[in-house]
């Protein structure tokens, strides 16, 4: 019986030690502190329509990310607020006073140095974006291709290591610049993450996605390197997995921008660029 | 110039490669250092995985397809395996346990939660994953003879409700955690879903097995692929109503328990394939998950100490519970612990739903593993303590049809006997081998006709294998083969005694004599309908081993849906009655009379009688009874010298002996 105290005792104690030693209170699935009391602020960059829907962080109206946003808001019992950065400024690890960003950044090895990452929440193919009449249906086809592609950009690297086209690709600074290219048949495909190809085939019908590459890359929330609301944050996205709402999102803001159905697109497999 | 032009392999390929080799390696050398090999594969896992060395990312969505898959199938092959002739046998005691193991780890795991600040619905979860447990030391109780003591065996016994309540838990939480539904609308979303799952899994499902096997299910694969088909149907139910896949896969795996022989070449095949890679799979995506970084943190630490005390200690006042409960000695006790406390397969597999739904992050995952290895280690130090101490019981004769062997004839597909066989294995959920005899001067033994027997058993929904047995003689051969097949019973045809069985006795008396096991010798044309144990004065009134086979087999074949009734000089109790299914009850002196006037126009009828003491199986009215044409008989034998469980509980204990040795 003395025995049976004894251990109540220790467990008591370690209980209090595990459960009472953190302030802002545990949770199974981790610990959300904000940097600015009562708000999560989010930053990102606009604009992205179909991820951020408005013309300015003021003016929001919705998006997939904007969703993604708010419910962690919600689940974490905070307000939201948002800041607009440049995407350079961004994939540097450099987030100033935000919390977390929500910019379709996806994870790559040289990103997980600087910054974390969380659960991915949508998969980031590389999607060909090309005039109407281009024909890709293979690895073969892609190579003889003229590339147009943004510098700095996933892509470029994915381009260069494992498209390996015959001509060097075309490197442009901005997405006006690379559509030109495009236009003026200086290029015919530009390569760029499949979401945003398929929303700008829907802007410019003269366009089309004919295929798209196996990137093995994610889109995820970026965090600040080491931060300790990482596990919060992966929790919270697995949950919105689980739950259909990353689903509903894609349904709701980024399907209808869309020019076809990104599973209907045809998926091209490169060999590894390790 | 370059003479040399290397490539980076594909990125599935080079992961695929190094899971495999986690697996050949890793528990190899967690059993080296005296750990289960389960604990070699989570670590090979982490060391393989983003945090350690790299060679497999999150973004495999192939590893992680294959795990998710290897977790139903872990699931799955978790009903699949539990002995539900336990539970029935041990029914009442078992379910007390079972409420007492779930309850106190269940509430302890909860007020951790609570404690910790813990969402509800998380801590409801983490409670139930540590009421719920794996039978992971059990292999150490049976090497020393101890299946069926009763504290071991209500242990296992309990194990199908502990697990089935956890995973019951689990469905309402994940409904909770991934539905629209709420409250009064969760409650009867989860549990229509879970009336129509079990509606499905345990009344369509086997029909539709029983249905498909022998005719689809002749060849093996395809008969492993049907199996695959029923869990992942079970899956599809379960996703509809919002319910997790893994309830599904489980509930599929004790619908198919009774179906699915244990001894079968099915259950070999489910199982190999399951070990060899489907659930390392998943247990090594499982270690991808370990972040070495937060399981060394001291809040991780903290947080498994205080898991490791509410898991342990739930169980261990449970197990101490049984000393007044069910008047358990200590060592008893200690047992049922060593039993009860490991927590491996449904601890992983509701953990990883855990993570997967968001309910629990890596501090919780990690500190479950933490707990795993805690548990595992304690359960099996208490193994090694508590089973060389427990009494071996003696053999358990209650499952005479668990393994039953049936001598088949090389020129006829011995329809009758296979169909007599199949209700003595039906009753305790065994498993029927079918044997054939080859002698050996009679040349070498024709291999498509032992083919096309499989196929014929096949054809008629028998998951087994024949086997030949080439000896001098055919008691010799079917004496031999009982041995080496660990029979438990015998179905052997014999022939009318003819004049040569006056002159030079009966070839059966010479394989009663041989005989290790109980036999049933069988002089049928046509599977019968209606049993008659015929019995006499002295069957009654001084039973010998042989009356006691034949109530055992004519119980087996009431259970088995047979009309049972019993002639016998006088009255019997109600109660050996009820064990034969309420048998109808006729009164006669002369059983060869009443056997030829009543029941000689009918094939549908069979007399068993037992074996009359002495030397000759067709001594006594015996012979008479096999003139009658058109009657069945069926001879029931002891094994020779009476003592076949003093016998065998020697040999066990010589085992026993042998293991605490080693």
């Amino acid at each position: 019986m003395r025995r049976l105290w004894v251990l109540a005792a220790v467990f008591a104690l370690v209980l209090s030690a595990v459960g009472c030693g953190d302030d802002s209170g545990g949770d199974a699935g981790g610990t959300f502190t904000p940097r600015k009391a009562g708000v999560l602020t989010v930053v990102t960059s606009l604009p992205a329509p179909g991820f951020w829907d408005g013309p300015d962080v003021d003016h929001l109206t919705g998006g997939f990310e904007w969703g993604i946003a708010t419910d962690l808001a919600k689940r974490f019992g905070l307000q939201v607020e948002f800041r607009n950065e440049s995407f350079e400024e961004i994939a540097s690890g450099s987030f100033g006073d935000a919390d977390l960003a929500l910019a379709q950044i996806s994870t790559t090895e040289a990103r997980r140095t600087i910054m974390d990452f969380s659960s991915p929440y949508y998969p980031s193919n590389a999607g060909a974006l090309a005039r109407q009449g281009v024909t890709l249906t293979d690895l073969a086809a892609a190579k003889g291709l003229r590339w147009v592609v943004e510098e700095s950009t996933t892509e470029e690297s994915f381009l260069h290591d494992a498209i390996k086209p015959d001509d060097a690709p075309l490197v442009t600074q901005t997405r006006d610049e690379t559509l030109a290219a495009l236009a003026d048949d200086r290029a015919d495909a530009a390569l760029l993450d499949l979401p945003t190809a398929l929303a700008t085939a829907h802007e410019h019908p003269e366009l089309s996605v004919p295929a798209q590459f196996s990137t093995d890359e994610q889109l995820a929330v970026a965090l600040p390197k080491d931060s300790d609301n990482t596990e919060a944050v992966s929790s919270a996205i697995r949950a919105l997995d689980a739950n259909g709402t990353l689903d509903d999102l894609s349904e709701r803001y980024l399907i209808p921008i869309f020019s076809e159905d990104p599973a209907h697109v045809r998926v091209i497999l490169t060999p590894s660029e390790g | 110039m370059d003479l040399l032009s290397f490539h980076t392999p594909d990125r599935a390929i080079l992961s695929f490669f190094a899971v495999l080799v986690v697996i050949a390696v890793g528990p190899w050398l967690a059993e080296r250092v005296r750990l289960p090999g389960l604990l070699g594969l989570l670590f090979g896992g982490l060391l393989i995985g983003p945090y350690v060395l790299g060679i497999v990312q999150e973004s495999d969505t192939f590893i992680k397809s294959l795990g998710t898959i290897g977790l139903l199938y872990l699931m799955f092959l978790a009903g699949l395996d539990l002995d539900l002739e336990i539970l029935r046998k041990y029914k009442r005691i078992a379910i007390t346990f079972a409420i007492i193991t779930f309850v106190f780890p269940m509430t302890l795991g909860f007020l951790t939660g609570v404690a910790l600040n813990y969402k509800t619905a998380a801590a409801i979860l983490l409670g139930s994953i540590w009421a719920s447990h794996t039978l992971l030391t059990y292999p150490t109780f049976r090497r020393y003879g101890l299946a069926n003591q009763r504290a071991v065996a209500v242990t296992v016994g309990a194990t199908v409700i502990t697990d089935t309540l956890a995973l019951i838990v689990l469905a309402g939480v994940s409904g909770y955690a991934t539905g629209d539904a709420s409250g009064i609308d969760l409650f009867f979303q989860i549990t229509l879903g879970l009336l129509v799952l079990a509606a499905f899994c345990f009344l369509a499902l086997p029909r539709l097995m029983r249905w498909l096997m022998p005719s689809l299910g002749q060849p093996p694969t395809v008969r492993y692929i049907i199996a695959l088909a029923a869990l992942f149907s079970a899956v599809v139910v379960c996703e509809v109503f919002g319910i997790d896949g893994i309830v599904g896969a489980f509930f599929a795996g004790l619908a198919l328990n009774p179906i699915i022989p244990k001894a079968g070449p099915l259950f070999e095949h489910i199982e190999f394939f399951g070990s060899a890679l489907f659930i390392p799979m998943f247990l090594v995506s499982v270690g991808l998950i370990i972040e070495p970084s937060v399981m060394a943190d001291p809040k991780t630490l903290g947080t498994a100490a205080v898991f490791a005390l509410s898991c342990i200690g739930g169980k261990a006042i449970a197990a101490m519970l049984c000393r007044p409960v069910f008047r358990y000695s200590w060592n008893e006790v200690g047992s049922v612990f060593a039993l009860s406390v490991n927590q491996a397969a449904a601890t992983l597999a509701a953990t990883f739903v855990g993570y997967e739904i968001g309910l629990f992050g890596t501090t919780v995952v990690n500190a479950v593993l933490i707990v795993i290895v805690i548990s595992v280690i304690l359960g099996s130090v208490s193994a090694a303590r508590f089973a060389p101490r427990l009494p071996v019981p003696p053999i358990d004769t209650s499952r005479l049809g668990r393994r039953v062997m049936v001598v088949i004839d090389e020129q006829s597909d011995s329809v009758v006997e296979t169909q007599l066989a199949s209700w003595l294995a039906d009753a305790d959920a065994g498993h029927v081998v079918p044997l054939l005899v080859h002698l050996a001067w009679d040349g070498p033994v024709d291999e498509s006709r032992v083919e096309a027997l499989d196929e014929s058993l096949a054809g008629r929904g028998f998951d087994t294998k024949v086997i030949v047995r080439v000896d001098r003689s055919e008691s010799d051969a079917v004496a031999n083969a009982a041995v080496g097949q660990k029979a438990t019973i015998a179905v052997v045809p014999v022939d009318p005694p003819g004049l040569e069985v006056q002159v030079f006795g009966a070839e059966e008396d010479r394989l009663v004599q041989l005989m290790p096991v109980p036999m049933l010798l069988t002089l049928l044309e046509t599977a019968p309908s209606h049993i008659v144990l015929a019995l006499n004065a002295r069957d009654v009134h001084s039973p010998t081993l042989h009356v006691q086979v034949a109530f055992d087999v004519a119980a087996r074949f009431a259970k088995a849906g047979r009309v049972v009734s019993v002639f016998a000089p006088e009255h019997l109790s109600a109660e050996r009655l009820s064990h034969l299914g309420g048998a109808e009850m006729v009164v006669g002196d002369d059983r060869v009379a009443f056997l030829r006037s009543t029941l000689g126009s009918s094939h549908h009828y069979a007399a068993l009688v037992p074996s009359p003491p002495g030397t000759s199986v067709f001594g006594d009215d015996i012979a008479a009874l096999a003139a009658i044409s058109d009657v069945g008989l069926l001879i029931a034998v002891g094994a020779e010298g009476d003592d076949t469980a003093k016998l065998v509980t020697i040999g066990r204990n010589l085992a026993a002996g042998r293991a605490r040795s080693a």
